[in-house]
């Protein structure tokens, strides 16, 4: 049972500072408009090497495959035909 | 590990603790910006060279968010993650708000006018006691123009030295170097509208796709729209550019020169060159006894007899048939190329510089639409603060250089300098100039807006010039935003305003001069560079050693000084006299020249029915038909294909030191990090440095994908964690270089040789070896 509290010690203060990291960069960001900055990609490989990707739309619009759905409202036409990458950056260290 | 305990390990798992943190949206979000709750201003990015035009959300005196400017005639509203940050940056908790002055070793806070006179006293002291030439100017690609311009005209027309330089030396200079040499003056002729109509990129030394991304998103473009355009790259690592990439001709590291003359050579061979065009407009060059000697084609045919495509693969490991494929796409045309940091940091960048050229002029493919040589600038400014304003050692604004005494004239008049005071002589190169530092010979040295302390080459000892401890060690003053590497080597650490915290003008890539306005007010007690030097004229002409009333009498603003550099410009190739700060505020950038107050501004330059220069004034051709091209700005008005030597790196590798070391960038991040570090989506994209080590270089080292690797050269090592990867060539490894942490610090690892032209160091080669920490 002991190893299960130490899991849960560890378990309690990561969530804290997950909590924290994920409270300061709400907060941070809050200082500015909403939707300011592009979301982040998750650290797939499919992400990673996306560099000439331009159609990533092509799941995101409809959201297949559980991709979520964005809407792109505020970005210009010729923005589409650019590769994902340029805007939006991985959340994760790449490897 | 039982079942229990393996489950209850795995709900520790990272996503479950997010959801149950209740911050599981680092994914995509379907929140958009609501443009029409913010004012939004037109401005300019204050990353890299490619000058993207953005608009600025501005709600109560804070900036909020930027996007891209649909309106923006050439980068057409694309703009990429760095500047999206951009509003983060500006007010990150993190910017330096005070004076600091160095008191019994530590940096401790101080007032403007404490600062000012004790930085003003010690240049004083030092001009008094030793003359002009124990001062100097360390300035930067990022100051506005009209920054650039004012330091240098009081260093160099005020205090009478021209120990004036700045970061553009490690960029840029050897693209400077190869467009004077072929075509007479600075600077590239096509311009961004050019990716549009081109059919074939001709990419070398560039990862356009992380460095230059609006670029690279241009020539997606070009071949989304159908236009089947092909992709050459050149380079020796795998960068993302080769996605794109047709042909991708991979160099051992150093030896691209036998490439592409080998290219010119199927290209003569196979009678692909433009025989009219060549007739025209070209003249052949090569140099004897250090002196440049005319020769002729048949010369230039016999020279490149050297280089078949066969002893070109044997110099450069690169495959024969792909060289010819190169040469035949290349000259099927239109053909533009692109080029950065892979041909210009390096000891034979300006020659490198001058094959491009060559490829060009033999083709014909230039000054047509699509078809152009275009070096990509790695600043917002290198080319219209630093280049255009004649701001480094051996030059004078607009085309004009220290050594010519017409010149020197000419812009003592205009600045109301004494007759003799620019000196003929020019002064310290960058690297010469820290040397000089190390060696007590500058006395004071005034560092903005750029991180030498991290971005200089063999980085150890120039380190130690600016800040170790020591009887008579120079005083070194460093105006920035954010504390850096340079920064806590100062002796004064003046806190500056930022871009959108000041007004000024960029100049980027293609000619085109914008005007970046003030839109919020600076944190705490931090001013614009502009102020800054101001203050430190007038109180150089209050202590007597610059002529009273230089600087201080006829400027009060920016605009004042861009009044002066209008005028500095007329009647030169880089007109742009009729650039008034009205139009500035109004267009979205104006392309030089523009003499005149009613021209719209020249796309492409040297070609007759767009470059006003050659309708009327010296320049003006009134034989030349719409269409033609005048290379104007050499004196025989004919741009030069140069019989330039192959010269090998000055590191190759060797037993001692089998790998070569190439360092570069990523998307996420920009030169040394001090900015883009400070959004956290940007620093937690790319947390840390790393080193791309190839598999079977891995194999042999014993090393895998994240241990931590020695990298050691003959001037010092860094310690990295690995990433095993097929992308460099093996023998090759590539570090990007923008993070500060003691250990991988790479530049202490590089070298500070450097090219005899261009005086740019050699940072894309060095032999190193490699261990596994
Ligand atoms: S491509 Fe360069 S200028 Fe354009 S937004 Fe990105 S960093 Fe800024």
């Amino acid at each position: 049972m002991r190893w299960l509290m130490g899991c849960a010690t560890i378990a309690i203060l990561v969530m804290a500072s997950l909590m924290a990291a994920c409270q300061k960069s709400q907060s941070a960001n809050a200082d500015f408009a909403p939707g300011a900055f592009p979301p982040t990609l998750s650290a797939t490989e499919y992400h990673q090497r996306a560099w000439s990707r331009t159609d990533c739309m092509t799941c995101h619009e409809t959201g297949v495959q559980n991709a979520p759905k964005i809407k792109h409202v505020s970005v210009p036409d010729i923005a589409k035909s650019s590769k994902c990458r340029t805007c939006h950056v991985v959340a994760a260290a790449s490897k | 590990m039982d079942a229990n305990r393996r489950e209850f390990v795995q709900w520790l798992g990272v996503s479950g603790m997010m959801a149950a943190a209740g911050c599981n949206r680092s994914g995509p979000s379907d929140v958009d910006l609501n443009e029409a709750a913010l004012q939004w201003h037109k401005s300019v990015c204050r990353f890299c060279g490619t000058g993207c035009g953005v608009r600025l959300g501005v709600d109560s005196g804070r900036l909020v968010a930027l996007r891209g400017d649909p309106e923006h005639p050439t980068t057409k509203g694309l703009v990429c993650a760095k500047a999206l940050f951009l509003p983060k940056i500006v007010h990150s908790p993190d910017r330096l708000t005070v004076p600091l002055i160095r008191k019994k070793g530590e940096l401790v806070e101080s007032t403007w006018e404490e600062a000012m006179d004790l930085v003003a006293q010690k240049f004083a002291q030092a001009i008094r006691e030793q003359g002009p030439d124990s001062v100097a100017y360390y300035g930067s690609g990022q100051c506005l123009s009209e920054e650039s311009y004012l330091a240098n005209r009081l260093f160099k027309g005020g205090i009478g030295t021209n120990n004036v330089e700045g970061n553009p030396r490690l960029c840029m200079a050897s693209a400077v170097g190869g467009y004077v040499s072929t075509y007479g003056k600075d600077e590239p002729m096509g311009c961004y509208d050019d990716i549009e109509h081109a059919r074939v990129f001709f990419l070398i030394g560039s990862n356009t796709a992380e460095c230059h991304p609006v670029i690279f998103d241009q020539i997606l473009v070009n071949r989304e729209k159908g236009r089947k355009a092909t992709v050459i790259v050149l380079d020796p690592r795998k960068s993302p550019v080769r996605d794109l990439a047709d042909i991708h001709l991979d160099p051992i590291p150093g030896y691209d020169l036998p490439v592409l003359h080998a290219m010119a050579h199927v290209i003569v061979k196979e009678k692909l060159y433009d025989a009219d065009f060549i007739k025209d407009h070209v003249a052949f060059k090569t140099v004897e006894d250090g002196n440049p000697k005319a020769v002729d084609f048949d010369t230039y045919v016999k020279f490149l007899e050297d280089f078949s495509p066969e002893k070109a693969s044997a110099a450069s490991g690169v495959s024969a048939k792909e060289i010819v494929r190169a040469a035949r796409m290349f000259a099927e045309g239109p053909t533009m190329s692109f080029w950065t940091m892979g041909l210009n940091q390096r000891t034979s960048g300006v020659f490198a510089n001058n094959l491009v050229h060559n490829l060009h002029l033999l083709t014909g493919q230039i000054g047509k639409p699509g078809a152009t040589p275009f070096s990509l600038t790695g600043q917002p400014n290198a080319c219209g603060g630093v280049r255009d304003t004649g701001s480094l050692c051996h030059i004078l604004p607009y085309g004009r250089v220290v050594k010519n005494p017409e010149h020197r004239k000419e812009m003592e008049q205009l600045w109301g300098a004494d007759e003799g005071k620019i000196q003929p002589k020019p002064g310290l190169n960058t690297i010469e100039l820290f040397r000089a530092l190390g060696e007590d010979k500058i006395r004071c040295l005034f560092v903005t807006t750029t991180n030498p302390g991290h971005s200089l080459p063999n980085l150890t000892p120039y380190r130690d010039a600016m800040g170790k401890p020591r009887p008579n060690k120079p005083f070194v003053v460093v105006a920035d935003i954010f504390p850096t590497r340079t920064t806590e080597l100062a002796d004064v650490v003046l806190p500056a305003a930022m871009w959108s915290e000041k007004e000024g003008v960029f100049g980027m890539s293609e000619r085109r001069y914008q005007l970046a306005e003030k839109l919020v007010d600076p944190p705490g007690k931090a001013r614009a560079d502009f102020d800054i030097i101001l203050d430190l004229a007038k109180r150089l002409e209050q202590a007597g050693v610059v002529k009273a009333g230089y600087i201080s009498e006829k400027f009060q603003t920016p605009a004042d000084v861009w009044d002066e550099m209008r005028l500095a410009s007329k009647g030169t190739p880089y007109d742009f006299m009729g650039m008034t700060r009205e139009r500035l505020r109004k267009e979205r950038g104006i392309r030089w020249p523009c003499p005149t107050e009613d021209h719209p501004g020249t796309a492409r330059r040297f070609v007759k029915g767009e470059d006003p220069l050659l309708d009327e004034g010296k320049y003006a051709d009134p034989d030349a038909k719409p269409g033609d091209i005048r290379f104007y700005a050499q004196p025989d008005k004919r741009a030069v294909i140069w019989l330039r030597p192959a010269k090998p790196p000055a590191e190759p590798a060797d037993d001692q030191y089998p790998y070569v070391l190439s360092t570069g960038r990523v998307l996420e991040h920009w030169h040394t990090g001090t900015m883009t570090r400070r959004a956290a989506e940007l620093d937690r994209a790319q947390p840390e440095a790393y080193v791309e080590v190839h598999p079977d270089d891995a194999k042999k080292l014993g090393v895998s994908n994240g241990d931590r690797v020695r990298i050691t050269s003959r001037r010092g090592s860094a310690v990295i964690k690995a990433r095993v990867i097929d992308t460099p060539r093996p023998g090759m490894v590539f570090v990007p270089f923008h993070w500060e942490d003691t250990q991988s610090l790479i530049n202490r690892v590089t070298i500070d040789a450097y090219d005899p032209g261009s005086k740019q160091p050699e940072f894309k080669i060095c032999a190193v070896k490699l261990e596994k920490a």
